[in-house]
Order: structure tokens, then sequence, then C-alpha cells
């Protein structure tokens, strides 16, 4: 009795479940093929960065076997709460490998950074809106 | 029911839905993205915003490259973009009609330059 | 993508032909219908025997490329024949067809509907952006780095946080880049579908003619749809890998306690040696399973379990020589706050019994458990049960000795909902044996 009991709960379960459960597989498949290239190749970046076109433009500016330093300010009041200096860091870390992050690196991604802290760097592109720039320092 | 058909029918419960789902969905039309999802050739006689476009790269140097090739030939207005699937465009996105991005194009083709008439992304 | 696709598929086909490889060492097989049973656990052996081996490897210094990835699993497939060969294990002859009685048609329905879920899950992997801020923040980064810079980049591995956890995820995802052409991020996701089709595989298979079929496959499915599960099934990060590689060793103990075929303690002894090398709560969970394994079993058990407690710590000392090396410190448990037991006992309780998360799976679980004890196999039932407290008592014990998390199931505050994912998975793993040693029993009086 006991083990028809315990078949008979996880069937109904089952029953309850599985067609939501398919249901949403194939919701979020639709979903995830909506999305455009830039979109779902960012992912959480699309959270965490106040704006797409520094993460597209840094990728596509920055040689792959040049380095990076990430340099946050005060946050703009259009950023997300997420947008904070560790997010900012660990995410352009992870999505401009292999290019690698160090301080005293060539290219700088600016966030509302202030420019004063690194003199002689000069902008190759920037969204002034969002206080966003991607820097070159003069190697 | 007999052993073969017994075997028959778990044979047909597990092949028909493993078989008849992905044909069902294959009709979503949910296809593998590629880097041609953001080339978008505009038909003979648009009426949409043109852009005049030089050719893809998949850097910016590499884009900045042909930047400087096109811009030499005379379309000092040329540009490097993101093209929405992770390269660069280069292009000139002054044209005002077909008929001008169609004259243009034979122009830049003719300059030895690869160009095509693109729809202009929306945004 | 396409090519992308194909070439992990191929990676993960030789994860399972490896692992075949070494269970034909370990066991020989009868039919092809052996094979294919076993197929899913002979894919985690491979996945765990690659892991294992890289992680040594790459703390010796070996480059991780393309070539030297697909010569690994040459020479441990190789491994594994030349084994069965100097053994003589059997060799599979025939196919070995089912028995036509009425209980196969419920063997066909819960392949078919396991079958559809996992294609529907593939449709929406397989397009899947990474938003989890742990993959993205260092689970990934990690793999990257192996792909990119050809090893344990050492910049990488002691800057990113979360430093401490072993490198066996990045190892697979690293491979997986190598397969895919390129650190293509959108579809790793699907080498966690894979991983998902050999883990229900391997349980199903080690299942099959130990518990009936209508026994078997309703905790099987029903866990797949749980709704906790649903939601992280994907993400490339290591807990659902730390998950299945400590369940179904603790399921082929659970069996190897039955019929001491020792081809079933080394294989367990390979998942938790992987296990070990996945992360940190590995070495907890891989220390519970051998520990209650020791305290029902016999002691003339006693040495073969010492010899795979042994080689599962060997596994470890790779890691923890080269992190110490590189100051990275072993990331246990900084203290012990006794005022927080209360809190985090209750805490832990609440999160394991939600049936918003885990539907009926541990009711159902603690149910058959009981029932064990008093009708069934009581020894499944203190095997089981002892080891359900001890992981329980795990994650007690992390959330009592890392002050800094807070005493809530809030994910970003506290990982418990993460690590009572392994007790879930072993209770679905574990019904079926459970729930067929009482109805044996009631048969049989």
């Amino acid at each position: 009795m006991v083990v028809l009991f315990c078949v008979g709960v996880m069937l109904v379960a089952l029953v309850w479940l599985y067609p939501q459960a398919f249901s949403d597989a194939n919701r979020e498949a639709r979903a995830n093929a909506a999305l455009d290239q830039v979109d779902r190749e960012l992912g959480g970046g699309n959270s965490v960065l106040p704006a797409q076109a520094i993460a597209v433009e840094a990728r596509g500016r920055i040689p792959e076997d040049e380095s990076f330093t990430v340099a946050v300010g005060e946050p703009r009041a259009s950023w997300s709460l997420l947008s904070t200096p560790d997010s900012l860091e660990h995410y352009m870390r992870y999505f401009l490998l292999p290019r690698r992050a160090f301080p005293d690196a060539p290219w700088i991604l600016c966030f509302a950074c202030d420019r004063s802290a690194y003199p002689g760097a000069t902008p190759v592109w920037e969204d002034a809106e969002e206080g966003l720039a991607i820097l070159r320092r003069p190697s | 029911m007999s052993p073969h058909r017994l075997r028959l029918a778990a044979a047909a419960i597990v092949v028909v839905p493993l078989v008849g789902y992905p044909l069902v969905v294959a009709a979503d039309g949910a296809r593998s993205p590629t880097a041609d999802d953001c080339v978008h050739v505009a038909p003979e006689g648009s009426t949409e915003a043109l852009d005049l476009v030089f050719g893809r790269r998949d850097t910016w140097a590499e884009a900045d490259e042909l930047l400087e090739r096109v811009r030499g030939v005379g379309y000092v207005d040329a540009e490097a973009r993101p093209d929405g699937c992770w390269r660069w465009k280069v292009l000139y996105d002054g044209i005002e009609s077909y008929e001008q991005g169609a004259e243009s194009r034979a122009e830049a083709r003719g300059a030895g330059l690869e160009a095509e008439l693109e729809l202009e992304p929306p945004g | 993508m396409a090519r992308a696709l194909a070439g992990l598929a191929a990676l993960n086909v030789a994860y399972a032909v490896v692992g075949l490889s070494i269970l034909w060492g370990l066991r020989g097989f009868r039919t092809w219908g052996d094979v294919l049973r076993l197929a899913g656990l002979g894919y985690l052996l491979g996945v765990a025997a690659f892991g294992v081996l890289w992680t040594a490897l790459l703390t010796a210094g070996v480059p991780f490329g393309g070539i030297e990835v697909a010569g690994s699993l040459v020479i441990i497939g190789a491994a594994g024949a030349v084994t069965a060969l100097v053994r003589r294990s059997t060799v599979p002859h025939g196919i070995g067809r089912p028995r036509a009685t009425p209980i196969l048609l419920v063997s066909a329905a819960g392949i078919a509907l396991a079958g559809l879920y996992l294609e529907a899950l593939f449709r929406t992997a397989r397009l899947q952006s990474l938003q989890s801020y742990d993959a993205w923040a260092f689970w990934v980064p990690k793999g990257k780095a192996i792909f990119f810079f050809h090893g344990l980049d050492e910049h990488v591995f002691t800057t990113t946080p979360n430093a401490p956890y072993p490198p066996l995820q990045p190892i697979l995802d690293a491979a997986a880049f190598h397969a895919m052409g390129g650190a293509e991020v959108v579809t790793l996701h699907v080498q966690f579908w894979f991983l998902l089709v050999g883990a229900v595989a391997a349980v199903a298979g080690l299942l099959h003619g130990h518990a009936p079929e209508w026994i078997v496959w309703p905790p099987v499915l029903l866990v797949l749809v749980v709704p906790r599960l649903q939601e992280h099934l994907f993400v490339p990060q290591a807990d659902i890998l730390v998950d299945v590689l400590v369940v179904v060793a603790a399921l082929l103990l659970a069996l190897w306690l039955r019929d001491r075929a020792g081809w079933r303690l080394a294989a367990a002894t390979v998942l938790l040696a992987a296990s070990v090398n996945t992360k940190r709560e590995g070495i907890v969970f891989a220390a519970a399973v051998l520990v209650v394994a020791f305290a029902v079993s016999l002691p003339r058990y006693w040495l073969r379990l010492a010899v795979a407690a042994a080689a599962v710590a060997l596994a470890i000392l790779p890691w923890r020589i080269w992190a110490a090396q590189h100051d990275i410190p072993a990331g246990t448990p900084p203290s012990f706050d006794v005022d927080r037991i209360g809190a985090a006992v209750r805490l832990s309780f609440d999160v394991l019994y939600s049936t918003e998360r885990w539907s009926v799976v541990p009711l159902v679980a603690t149910i058959a458990l009981a029932a064990a004890a008093v009708w069934g196999d009581r020894r499944l039932a203190a095997y089981i049960g002892l080891l359900s407290l001890l992981l329980f008592a795990g994650g007690v014990w992390s959330t009592v000795g890392f002050v800094e998390l807070t005493l809530t199931a809030d994910e970003s505050g506290n990982p418990i909902v993460r690590y009572t994912g392994s007790i879930v998975l072993l209770a679905a793993a574990a019904l079926p044996l459970l729930l067929s040693s009482v109805w044996r029993r009631d048969e049989g009086t």
C-alpha cells in the first residue's frame, strides 16, 4: 500500500508538472531564438552594462593579445543597480578574454571614470550620454 | 498481445514522439544563427533607408584598413560600425534613393571595391 | 553554429566511448543491450576520468590543446580496452532483446517521456545566453583561460572570484571550446544538456533490473521537471555536475552493498575522484558517501572501501598542491557560529521540504525511507538515510561556518538551495530501490 501510495503521489505530481515543464521549455526555446545575436552573446551583460556598445566596441577594437583595465566612477542615474565596479570588472574580464586585465594596461574601459587619472589617454570611442568611453594610453 | 506486437508497440511508443516532435518544431523555423543574419541586401527598387556597404571584417583594425581604402577612393564620409552580428561593416549612409544607391554601387565596384546596397538597420 | 554542435556531439560521444571502454575493462559486457543500458554510466565515467586526468596534468604544467584532448581520450579508452583484454572481460554478443511483457510498455513510456522532455530542453539549451553571475564571474572565464592560454593561467586562476574552486568544470568547458572550434559561450550550454542526458541514462540504466520499471520512471521523470531544477539545468556552473557525480556514485555503492560487485566500487571511485575536483563541497559529499558505506558494511569490506577512499583522497592532491603553491586558500568555513545552528537547521529543512522547489520528491523519499527501514531493505535504508543526514548536516555546517551567508533561501545570499539539490537528486535516484525493497517484501508475504 505504501509503495502504491508513493508511486501514485508521484504520478499525480508528474501529471501536473510535466506538461507545464514541457511547455515552459518550448516557450523558453522560442524566446531564446528570438534574441538578436548581440543580446544572446552578452547574456548577463545586458543587466550589468550601462550600454551594449562598450562591450561590442571593446571586443572589436582591443586586439586579442593586448590588455585592458576597467575604471568605474560615479554611476549615472540611467545605469542599473547591477552596474557596480566589481560586476563591471568581472564581466568585462570574462567577455574580453583572451585579452587580459591589468591595472597599467594601455586600453581603459571607462565607465564614468575620472579621466585625469589617465594622463595622455585619448578616447577612441565614447558614448557621452552614458558616460562610457574606451581610452587608449600611448605605449 | 503477442511478444512481437508488444515489442512493436514499445518501439512505437518510443520512436513516434521522439521523431515526431523534432519534425513538428522544425516548422518553427528556429535556425542556428550565422554572421549573415545581419546582412540585408536591399531588394530592387526598395524605398527603405539604405546604406552602401563595402564589406565586413571580423575586427575593427581590419575594418579600419578597408575604411582607409574606401575613403581613399573618394567616400570620405564612410564609417566603420558594428553590424550586430559581431562583425564590423564599412559603409556609407548618405544614400537617399535606390537609384542613387545603385549608381554609387556601380561606381564603387568600378573602382575595385566590393559594394552592396543594404537596408539600414533599425535604431 | 552547426559545426560547433557537431564538434560538441563528437566530444560527448567520445566521452561515452571512453567510459564504456573503462566499464568493459571493469566488468565486461554480455550483450549489446548491456552496452546500451550502461551507456549513460559510461558517459559519466568518461567525463570523470577525463576531468581527473586533466586536473593532474594541468597542475603538472602539461599544455591543454585540441590534439592533447583527443590524445588523452584515446589513451584513457585504450587503457580500458587493454584492461579488458588482460582480464579477458566478456565481449558483447547479440542484442539481448527485452522480455516481451506488458511492463515493457511502461519502460517505453518512461523513455519516451524523458526523451521528449530532453528534446525540448535541447531547443532551449542551444540558443541559451549566459546569464548567471557565477558563470560569467569565474566558471566560464576559467574555462576560457584554459582554452586560450592552454593551461591553468596563474593570473586568471588566482584573481577571479572563488579561486579555491577546483578546475574540473572549467576543464570540461575548455574541451568543449576546442570541440566547437572556439569559445562559443552560447553553444556551451549544450554541453550541460549532454551531461543531463548522461545522468538520466545512467540512473535509469543502473536501476534497470533492480526495481520494477513502474517504480523507476516516476521519480526519475519527476525530478527532471521539478521547478527548481528546470530553472538551473543549463547554467554553466558546477553544481549539477558535482551532484550528478556524487549521486550516481552513491547509487553504485548502494547496489554494491547488495551484490559486492567490484566494478561498482571502482566506478564509484572514479566518479567521486571527479567530484572532489569539481567543487569544494564535492569533498564533503564524497566523504559522506564513503563514510556511510563504511558504517553500513561489514568489516571484511573495509579494506576495499579504504583503498577507494585513498584513491579519492589522492585525486584531490594535485589541485591542492597547485593552489597552495599559488597562495590560494583551501576555502573551508572560517568559523563556526553556534548561535546560527538553530536557524541554519530550520533554513535547510524548509528548503529541503519546499514543494515549490522540489515538488513531492523529498516528502515521498522520506516516506519511502521509513517504509524501507520497517518493511524493506534495512541496510539500504540505513545507507540512504545516513547519507542524506550527512549531506543535510553539510549544508547546515556551511551556513553556520560562513557567517557572511544570510539565513535565508535567497540564492544571492546563501547557496543552500543549490546545495540541497544534491539531497533531492539522491532521493529521486534512491526512491526506486527503497520502494522496490518494500514491494518485494510485500510480494513475498
